[in-house]
C-alpha cells in the first residue's frame, strides 16, 4: 500500500469527492491497523484544520472536571434542545386526548347514523340494503354508519315504525331491538315494531319473524297476522289472526279503532302529536269506539271523538315549552 | 505520527485524571467539530462529547483501549452522534452502523466499511442540507448549529419568528423526508393496519352502544 496514494485518497475522502476506487482503496487498506491508526490522525488533522465549530474547551473542561469529581455517577446534565417533533409532543398528546374524549362523547353520533321523526311527522327510508323503514311519528332509529349489512344487519328503534325488510342472497339477519329490550329477528318480511312507554308491539303481515322478550327464554315465532304485545310489566300476550291494517293504518294518517278506550286514544295522540289530552270524566275514559278515521292533527282527532261522542273539547293554552293540552269533558 | 499520544499514555500510567485531562483538552475541539458534521447542532454536538468523556472517565475505558486513544475517541464520538440521529428521525436511518450503547465499556472498533460509511451519511446529510432553499438553510443553520434562539434569528435576517419557525420545521421536515428512503412501504402497510383496526372498533362500538341502550 502506497502511503501517499493512502494519504490523498482520504483527503479525498473527508473532502466528499472520493471515487468509488479510492473508497475501495482505502477500505482495503484499513484493514491493517496501522492505515486504521493513520486514517485517525489525518481525521483529527482534517477536522483541526478545517473546523466546522469553535468551542470554548477551557469553559467546557472546568464543566467536565466538575461533573465527574462531584457526581461522577449522574449523567451529565443534558442542554440537549429536542427534536422539533418532541417540543410539539405535549401539543400532540392533548391534541390525541382532546380527539378521544371528543370521540367517546360522541361516539354515538360518529358510529351511529340516526333517523328521527317530529310530532305528527311520517318519514320513509330506505337502508342501503334495500329495506324500507317507514317510520311513525316521534320515533327514532338508529343503525351503525359504517359497516351495516356486513355481517348482520341491527337497527335501534325507538318508537313505531314498518318495516319491509329486504332478503340477502346470504340471508343475512336483520335484528330490531328496542329500548324494553325486544328483539326481533326478521326472516325476510313485513312487520311492524312499537316500543312506546305504555309496552312494546310487533305485528307482522308478511314473512316470519323470530321474537325475544327479557326474561323470556324460548324465542318466539311470529306468524303472518300474529301480534305480540308486551306490555310496560313485561305481559306478553300473542294474538293471532288480526287485521294488520290496524296497526299499520297511521301509514296513511289513518286512525284504526276496534273497541278501543279513550284513554287508549289518549295515549295514542299523546305519542304521535305529543299532546296531552285530559279525560275529565272516568267514565267517559272508560268508554270505547271503534272505526277508522284520516286525521294529520291531534285537533281533528279531537274534533272526530268530539262529535262522536256528544263532549266537547277544551284546548289549553299555547306554550312553547309545554305540550299543548286539550280536555274532553262532557 | 501514531506514537503521538505517547506522552498521554506515559500519564495515564501516574495520573489517570491528568491523563484524562490532557486527552479532553487535545480532542475536544476536534471531536465536537467531528459530531456537528453528523447532528447539525452545536449543543448536541458539545453534550455527546461531553458524554463521551465522561463515560470514559467513569467505566476506566482507558485501560481497556488498544488501538490509539484517537481512534476510540472518534469512533466513540461517531458512534454516539449517530445514535443521536436514530432517535431523532427513527428507524429511517439505514441500520448497518453499530449504535453506540453507553452501558458498554468499550466500544468495539468500526470495520473498515462502516468507516466508510460513515463518510456516506456524512455526505448525504451535506446534499440534504444542500437541497433546503438558500434562506431556509441559512435560519436552519443559525438554528441548529449556532443555537440561535428564533427570536434572535428573526431579529437577525429581519423576519418574523412565524417565519423563522417555519423554515426550521420545513427543514427538519425535508430531513426526515429525505432519510426515510425505505420509508414508504412502511408507511402504506401502517395505513392499512390502522383502515383494518378502526373498522375493528367501529363494530365495537357498535355492539357496546346496543348493549348499553338495551
Amino acid at each position: 500500500m502506497n502511503y501517499e496514494l493512502f494519504c490523498s485518497s482520504v483527503q479525498a475522502l473527508f473532502e466528499g469527492r472520493a471515487t468509488p476506487l479510492q473508497r475501495e482503496l482505502i477500505e482495503k487498506a484499513m484493514h491493517h491497523p496501522e492505515y486504521r491508526e493513520l486514517y485517525f490522525t489525518l481525521l483529527e488533522a482534517w477536522e483541526s484544520q478545517n473546523p466546522q465549530l469553535i468551542v470554548d474547551t477551557e469553559s467546557a473542561f472546568q464543566q467536565w472536571r466538575s461533573h465527574i469529581l462531584s457526581s461522577p455517577d449522574l449523567p451529565l446534565k443534558r442542554t440537549t434542545i429536542k427534536p422539533a417533533y418532541r417540543q410539539l409532543l405535549p401539543i400532540w398528546a392533548a391534541a390525541m386526548v382532546v380527539l378521544l374524549a371528543a370521540g367517546v362523547f360522541f361516539r354515538d353520533q360518529i358510529f351511529t347514523r340516526t333517523y328521527s321523526t317530529s310530532y305528527g311527522e311520517l318519514k320513509t327510508v330506505y337502508l342501503n340494503d334495500g329495506t324500507r323503514v317507514t317510520m311513525n311519528a316521534n320515533s327514532k332509529l338508529t343503525l351503525p354508519r359504517f359497516g351495516f349489512g356486513n355481517k348482520v344487519r341491527n337497527v335501534y328503534l325507538d318508537g313505531e315504525a314498518e318495516f319491509a325488510v329486504s332478503h340477502l342472497k346470504d340471508a343475512k339477519p336483520f335484528m330490531v331491538y328496542t329500548p324494553d329490550n325486544l328483539e326481533v329477528k326478521v326472516l325476510g318480511t313485513e312487520f311492524i315494531v312499537y316500543s312506546r312507554k305504555k309496552g312494546s308491539k310487533v305485528a307482522l303481515s308478511k314473512g316470519k319473524v323470530q321474537l325475544r322478550v327479557e326474561n323470556v327464554e324460548q324465542p318466539l315465532v311470529m306468524e303472518p297476522g300474529d301480534v305480540v304485545t308486551v306490555s310496560s310489566e313485561g305481559e306478553v300476550i300473542r294474538e293471532q289472526n288480526q287485521p294488520v291494517e290496524v296497526h299499520t293504518a297511521w301509514k296513511f294518517h289513518r286512525f284504526t279503532f276496534d273497541n278501543t278506550r279513550i284513554s287508549t286514544i289518549a295515549d295514542q295522540l299523546h305519542d304521535v302529536f305529543g299532546v296531552n289530552v285530559i279525560i275529565a270524566d272516568s267514565a267517559l275514559a272508560k268508554r270505547t269506539i271503534g272505526g277508522t278515521f284520516q286525521a294529520d292533527s291531534a285537533e281533528k282527532v279531537l274534533q272526530i271523538l268530539a262529535d262522536i261522542l256528544e263532549v266537547r273539547v277544551i284546548p289549553g293554552p299555547v306554550s312553547e315549552q309545554l305540550p299543548r293540552t286539550y280536555t274532553l269533558t262532557y | 505520527m501514531i506514537d503521538s499520544e505517547a506522552l498521554i499514555r506515559r500519564s495515564f500510567e501516574t495520573d489517570h485524571l491528568k491523563g484524562c485531562a490532557l486527552l479532553f483538552k487535545r480532542y475536544y475541539q476536534p471531536l465536537c467539530s467531528h459530531a456537528v458534521r453528523f447532528v447539525y447542532s452545536r449543543a448536541i454536538a458539545e453534550d455527546i462529547v461531553m458524554e463521551v468523556f465522561s463515560r470514559f472517565w467513569q467505566n476506566k475505558t482507558y485501560q481497556l483501549v488498544n488501538t490509539s486513544y484517537r481512534a476510540y475517541l472518534f469512533t466513540t464520538v461517531r458512534n454516539a452522534a449517530f445514535a443521536y440521529l436514530k432517535t431523532e428521525f427513527g428507524k429511517e436511518l439505514p441500520d448497518e452502523q453499530p449504535i453506540w450503547d453507553a452501558s458498554q465499556e468499550l466500544v468495539q472498533p468500526s470495520t473498515p466499511h462502516q468507516l466508510l460509511q460513515y463518510h456516506e451519511l456524512n455526505d448525504k446529510i451535506e446534499q440534504i442540507l444542500k437541497t433546503i432553499p438558500p434562506q431556509g438553510q441559512k435560519v436552519f443553520i443559525m438554528s441548529r448549529f449556532d443555537g440561535k434562539k428564533n427570536q434572535a434569528i428573526a431579529d437577525e435576517l429581519n423576519l418574523s419568528v412565524k417565519t423563522v419557525e417555519g423554515h426550521i420545521t420545513k427543514a427538519i421536515s425535508i430531513f426526515r423526508r429525505s432519510l426515510r428512503e425505505s420509508g414508504f412501504i412502511t408507511s402504506v402497510a401502517v395505513i392499512i393496519g390502522i383502515t383494518w383496526v378502526i373498522s375493528r372498533v367501529q363494530e365495537l362500538f357498535f355492539s357496546l352502544l346496543i348493549l348499553s341502550q338495551l
